[in-house]
């Protein structure tokens, strides 16, 4: 039994190891996962949570959660926050923003995705995709930069619009009136479903 | 023998009047352009002088930091966390809301108005686009929505060489021939599926072009987030765009102001109709709705005006 649970444990580490992705990588990587994503979108088989889990295992390694939810508080609100303040709303924000992105999924039908080249934008990466949805192009890019572990993103702009940027202003407009717990307290509430 | 060439001479003349019409129809809307370009031209002067000002300002591009690695990874409470939004400049690349408040005075205003368009949502349009919806499958919207755009062809045409993009001008010029013809009156993007791209630009984005700033933000009843620039630009637009009704021009397709303001309800409805679900997901999302519309369009004009 505890073979077994260390088996698991090791499984679960093994994909943040293996996702360490060099600049030159990215364009092909990253071609790569959308493929196996539009895959698992494409199997019918699947149930909504089954489905949308298999997606957070293989795209979670390539995004920096926690750098993302950092930035999106700033620097006052998350040097005011304390360390458990800071540990819980880590995680809830990952949990939301990732929910967002899921139900994105959920309007996606069968429109060509298209990568374009990963463009270096100062120390950054910028990876421009777009479909052509509903008669209409619409473009998502995705920006990378250059961690620890090789390039992960950090913030993901949907027609120009910041991801990271949205919920800074966000953010800051609930911490003017209030204290950073009035804030978790609006992140716990769960959000409804479509 | 002669009537042989009396037949050939009516379809000559026929043919010759067909191409007359055509020939009239566009120097109509040439005509009106140049008309529009003449209104302008103090617009345009005004945008130069603003460009050759701002020509001089341009900074140095700053010297790219390099980011030192730091552990993301090894959880939210350790101390190194504070050091990242310093080292890795990331802090410059988002603007800091608390530091520089957005200039909003008709945030109270903005804020009803907000609440006020969700209500009607609620109560009138989901409705009525539920029932739309219904009627009309959505490829069939989708080619409606394809129409409108095409039409939007004078606008963007005047706009792109208000902003001296010449190339754009051309490629809209071809995608508003090729659409008109072989996607079947515009129903169709078909220049866009042989590649020719579409460069859509209005005088909003012009405006922003030659640094008009955004003025400030204001909540249109159904319309949703604009701002004062923008409402410029639009208003401008009308004059140009064949939906409205202003004055009697050759290519109108409204005949007066009630059907004018008729096509465009119906334009909005129908490109409502196709993102309905997008905007149910955004209001569910947001923490605050106001300021997340207010900014994501914000962010979204100037990534349009910049390209």
């Amino acid at each position: 039994m505890k073979k077994l649970f260390y088996l698991a444990l090791i499984s679960l580490l093994l994909p943040l190891s293996a996702a360490a992705m060099e600049a030159n990588e990215i364009g092909s990587v990253m071609r790569k996962k959308v493929d196996v994503v539009l895959s698992i979108l494409n199997d019918h088989n699947l149930s909504k949570t089954e489905r949308n889990s298999a997606i957070e295992t293989e795209m979670d390694p390539y995004f920096d959660f926690v750098l993302m939810a950092k930035l999106s508080l700033g620097k006052s609100g998350w040097q005011a926050a304390t360390p458990a303040q800071r540990k819980e709303y880590v995680a809830l924000f990952e949990r939301r923003i990732k929910d967002f992105y899921m139900s994105k999924l959920d309007l996606y039908k069968d429109e060509v995705i298209t990568l374009e080249t990963p463009q270096e934008v100062k120390n950054r990466i910028y990876l421009n995709s777009y479909i052509v949805e509903k008669g209409e192009k619409r473009e998502v890019l995705y920006k990378f930069y250059h961690a620890k572990e090789g390039w992960l993103i950090y913030d993901v702009d949907v027609l120009g619009v910041s991801i990271i940027q949205s919920y800074r202003s966000q953010f800051a407009g609930e911490l003017e009136n209030g204290s950073i717990e009035q804030l978790l307290n609006k992140l716990r509430q769960p959000q409804p479903d479509a | 023998m002669i009537s042989r060439y009396y037949s050939e001479a009516v379809f000559m003349a026929y043919y010759v009047t067909f191409l007359y019409q055509i020939a009239v129809t566009y120097l109509n809307i040439l005509g009106t352009i140049v008309k529009f370009m003449k209104r302008l031209f103090l617009t345009m002067i005004l945008g130069f002088s603003l460009l050759y000002s701002q020509e001089g300002e341009s900074a140095a591009p700053a010297p790219s930091d390099q980011i030192s690695p730091f552990a993301h990874l090894s959880g939210p409470e350790d101390e190194v966390f504070d050091d990242g939004f310093d080292i890795g400049g990331f802090e410059e690349e988002f603007t800091d809301v608390a530091a520089e408040p957005v200039y909003d005075p008709l945030e109270g205003y903005n804020r009803w108005m907000t609440g006020f368009n969700n209500i009607l949502f609620d109560y009138l349009l989901d409705p009525v686009i539920s029932t739309y919806n219904f009627i009309l499958p959505e490829p069939i919207r989708v080619c409606i929505n394809n129409i409108f755009n095409n039409l939007y062809y004078p606008v963007s045409l005047v706009n792109n060489l208000l902003q001296l993009k010449f190339d754009h001008a051309l490629s809209e010029t071809g995608r508003f021939i090729i659409n008109s013809t072989f996607g079947f009156a515009g129903m169709f993007d078909t220049a866009m599926q042989i590649g020719v791209e579409p460069h859509v630009e209005d005088f909003g984005q012009t405006l922003g072009h030659y640094g008009v700033g955004n003025g400030m933000p204001i909540v249109l009843p159904f319309f949703g987030p604009s701002n004062l620039r923008d409402i410029t630009g639009e208003l401008l637009d009308f004059y140009v765009n064949p939906v409205y009704y202003v004055e009697p021009r050759q290519y109108n397709i409204p005949r007066n102001t009630y059907e004018g303001w008729g096509l465009v309800g119906a334009k909005h409805l129908n490109k409502f109709s196709l993102y309905k679900q997008e905007y149910l997901q955004i209001r569910r999302e947001a923490l605050d709705l106001y300021p997340f519309m207010r900014d994501a369009y914000e962010q979204n004009r100037n990534k349009l005006i910049s390209e």
